[in-house]
């Protein structure tokens, strides 16, 4: 059984100060989403960004929730990037909506551009982790 | 107009504080003062007379922060500071001022 | 069931030394905040960090409970992943959040009027908060005797 994927959800933003919905499913070869990690082409359009979302109907970002609190500069090692969950959020073909906010970003050329939005998707049992911190995985 | 004693005593009483001592305080500011600080960790200073202090004056302690309004009648009520407490003139005084306060010493 | 719930409280800071009231009400189903973090959102535009904007204190529980004092500052540059502060709140039914903003900008100017460089910008409090186990939120409501008269007639 494999026990990691970085799924990968992209939404594209035509103009500033956009709205999009969007909806996709979580793998179903994998248990649950460990953590969420967003990236967008710059820091322009990261600035005031919102996102909104809900993993298998269950709330986890309200559509206030800055884009900036899931996401990090390129100095970070890949390790760290993501925010991680904290409680188990049900993967295996969950369905993942939402809403994301443009900033209204001041640069015409940044547009379109796309969100990549990250889904940590694991097998192993979850524990608990603190920032920084390994836990060994549990193999099938 | 209500009586602030009744209304400081009902408040502690809400958010479950007890008083050790309750006593009145002053705070005498000479001429020229733009700035100052003091310390109220443990205990409460109720200002009560707002009225007394130049409009923009800025009072900013732990707990709260605010700043005088034009038309201070429009502060309804009387506030608590506590920790540590600056006080900001929008220009030096031109007067001795003088702040007046309740003072719950919190057991 | 997920059990935590990232809140937010959004300030609005529109003027150089603004003092922002915070009274804001949780939900009645929230057990415990157990983390924070306040953070500027969009407003402010400067090349180089910004190690304090202004100073938030916010108390729990209508008043009752201990609070935080802390600084918020603008960073130039995306870096690390914001952190929540922990903290280990329990949290009354339905109670205020209160507490305060302060603006303590410089002008980075002196020779330019205060007006002309002060920028509006949005702060926001996040409050990790977990559910009161099977509690829901129920959303206080007053009926007044006439409208629901009138609703009836």
């Amino acid at each position: 059984m494999k026990n990691h994927k970085f799924q990968q959800i992209r939404i594209r933003i035509n103009a500033p100060g956009d709205s999009v919905r969007f909806a996709a499913e979580t793998d179903k070869l994998y248990a649950k989403v460990r953590g969420v990690f967003a990236s967008v082409p710059s820091d322009q359009v990261l600035v005031g960004a919102t996102i909104g979302l809900k993993i298998n109907g269950q709330d986890v970002f309200d559509d206030a929730h800055e884009v900036r609190m899931i996401s990090c500069g390129n100095q970070v090692a890949p390790n760290n990037k993501f925010f991680r969950f904290e409680e188990h959020i049900e993967a295996g073909g969950s369905t993942v909506e939402g809403r994301y906010t443009d900033p209204r970003g001041t640069n015409p050329a940044l547009y379109p551009y796309d969100v990549k939005l990250y889904l940590w998707l694991v097998n192993e049992t979850h524990q608990p982790e603190k920032h920084g911190e390994k836990h060994s995985e549990k193999h099938p | 107009m209500y009586d602030h004693l009744v209304f400081i005593q009902s408040q502690l009483k809400q958010r479950q504080i007890e008083p050790a001592l309750q006593q009145f305080y002053r705070i005498e500011l000479p001429v020229g003062t733009s700035h100052y600080q003091f310390y109220a960790y443990n205990e409460l200073l109720f200002l009560t007379n707002a009225a007394a202090l130049p409009p923009g004056t800025l009072i900013h302690s732990d707990s709260r922060a605010r700043v005088i309004p034009l038309d201070v009648q429009s502060l309804e009520g009387i506030e608590d500071y506590s920790g540590t407490i600056s006080v900001e003139f929008p220009l030096p005084l031109e007067v001795e001022t003088t702040m007046e306060f309740i003072q719950i010493v919190i057991k | 069931m997920t059990k935590i719930r990232y809140h937010i409280i959004q300030l609005d800071v529109s003027e150089y030394g603004q003092v922002v009231e915070i009274r804001h009400r949780l939900p009645s189903n929230y057990g415990s905040c157990t983390g924070y973090v306040a953070r500027h959102v969009k407003g402010i535009s400067s090349d180089v960090d910004i190690p304090e904007i202004g100073l938030v204190a916010v108390e729990f529980n209508s008043r009752k409970q201990l609070y935080f004092n802390d600084l918020v500052g603008y960073e130039a540059q995306v870096d690390q992943l914001p952190e929540y502060q922990e903290l280990n709140i329990p949290l009354e039914s339905g109670q205020l959040v209160t507490g305060f903003y302060l603006d303590t900008q410089k002008n980075p100017y002196p020779l330019i009027d205060i007006k002309e460089w002060f920028r509006p910008y949005q702060v926001a409090i996040y409050l990790k908060c977990e559910l009161q186990n099977g509690k829901k939120h129920v959303r206080s409501s007053c009926i007044h005797p006439v409208a629901a008269e009138a609703a009836a007639n």
